[in-house]
């Protein structure tokens, strides 16, 4: 029955097997700790500009992008190697469970950081919030680099919190650290993937009359 | 005794266990092709192809073949007679499994 279990959830695993969701989330978090960081330095209007007005956009569109970059890169990479699965859509009940599930939390730690005046502790925050959609993640499909990814974002955004330096800065910090693990880990994974799978052939269609 | 006819009632179609990791792995997607599943089975290009037709006779899958290209490309999915079907093996495997002493 375990046995059983083990493969059904075995192709749920198949869709983060090869590391790149990961490794394109986490370029997405390096681009925007990027941008943060160049917003603090600058510290001029056009970087006030772009930290009020176009972060909120980039942060859609970044993901818009992931998407149609993730899905082009399976279709050349990973299709032809290892073969194509599509996934039931999530219902209207799970979106918005997950929904209320993030606006909750990330409505708790925008209140604890305004109102409780936790500014310093804002990394901290930002490695709870990641690590645990990534804590989540990995008990949903049951891979355990998911879940030393969580411990990473939770103890990088703890750590970078207390280094003392100012709040823009060490949000910043976490936002690199956190993407940095993810490219890594996601390299790793697509690197075994590319070492463990061989380029398919033509499948026998006359073989399934 | 009830424990050993509701053995005998058990889906011989899926029971098979070829068929029965085809079953599952399909089970966990809206659909999967050929590679996919001749990779994660292990079974050879003819075997898988044996199977398949089976459980499309039995009505549990569908077929469709489609080109990407100039490449044949074969996905599979579960029926929802087949869904159902695989359900209910779990729970007679479940039931089988618990009425067994320590």
């Amino acid at each position: 029955m375990n046995d059983l279990n083990k493969t059904i959830r075995r192709t749920q695993q198949y869709w983060f097997e090869d590391g790149l969701v990961e490794l394109l989330l986490g370029l997405l978090l390096l681009v925007l700790s990027g941008l943060f960081w160049w917003q603090v330095v600058t510290d001029s209007e056009i970087g006030a500009l772009v930290g009020g007005i176009a972060m909120p956009l980039i942060i859609v569109f970044g993901a818009i992008l992931l998407g149609v970059t993730l899905r082009w890169l399976k279709q050349r990479l990973v299709y032809p190697r290892t073969g194509y699965v599509t996934y039931a859509k999530p219902t209207n009940k799970q979106r918005g469970l997950s929904a209320v599930l993030g606006f909750v939390i990330g409505g708790a730690m925008a209140l604890a950081i305004t109102q409780l005046e936790l500014a310093e502790l804002t990394p901290a925050f930002i490695g709870a919030g990641i690590g645990f959609a990534l804590f989540m993640l990995g008990n949903r499909v049951a891979l355990l680099r998911f879940h030393l990814l969580a411990l990473w974002a939770v103890a990088s955004g703890i750590v970078i919190a207390f280094l003392g330096v100012a709040e823009t800065v060490a949000s910043t910090f976490a936002l690199g650290a956190i993407g940095l693990g993810l490219v890594v880990s996601g390299g790793l994974a697509f690197w075994r993937y590319w070492q463990n799978s061989e380029p398919g052939s033509d499948e026998p269609m006359e073989a399934l009359s | 005794m009830t424990d050993f006819k509701q053995m005998l009632e058990t889906d011989r179609l899926i029971h098979e266990p070829a068929r029965l990791i085809i079953m599952a792995l399909l089970f966990g997607v809206e659909n999967a092709d050929f590679t996919f599943l001749l990779r994660e089975t292990g079974l050879t290009r003819g075997n898988l192809s044996f199977h398949l037709s089976k459980l499309e006779e039995g009505a549990y899958v569908v077929i469709e073949k489609t080109f990407k290209g100039k490449r044949p490309h074969t996905l599979c999915s579960l029926t929802e007679n087949g869904r159902s079907a695989f359900n209910t093996y779990r729970q007679q495997l479940q039931d089988t499994a618990n009425s067994l002493p320590d």
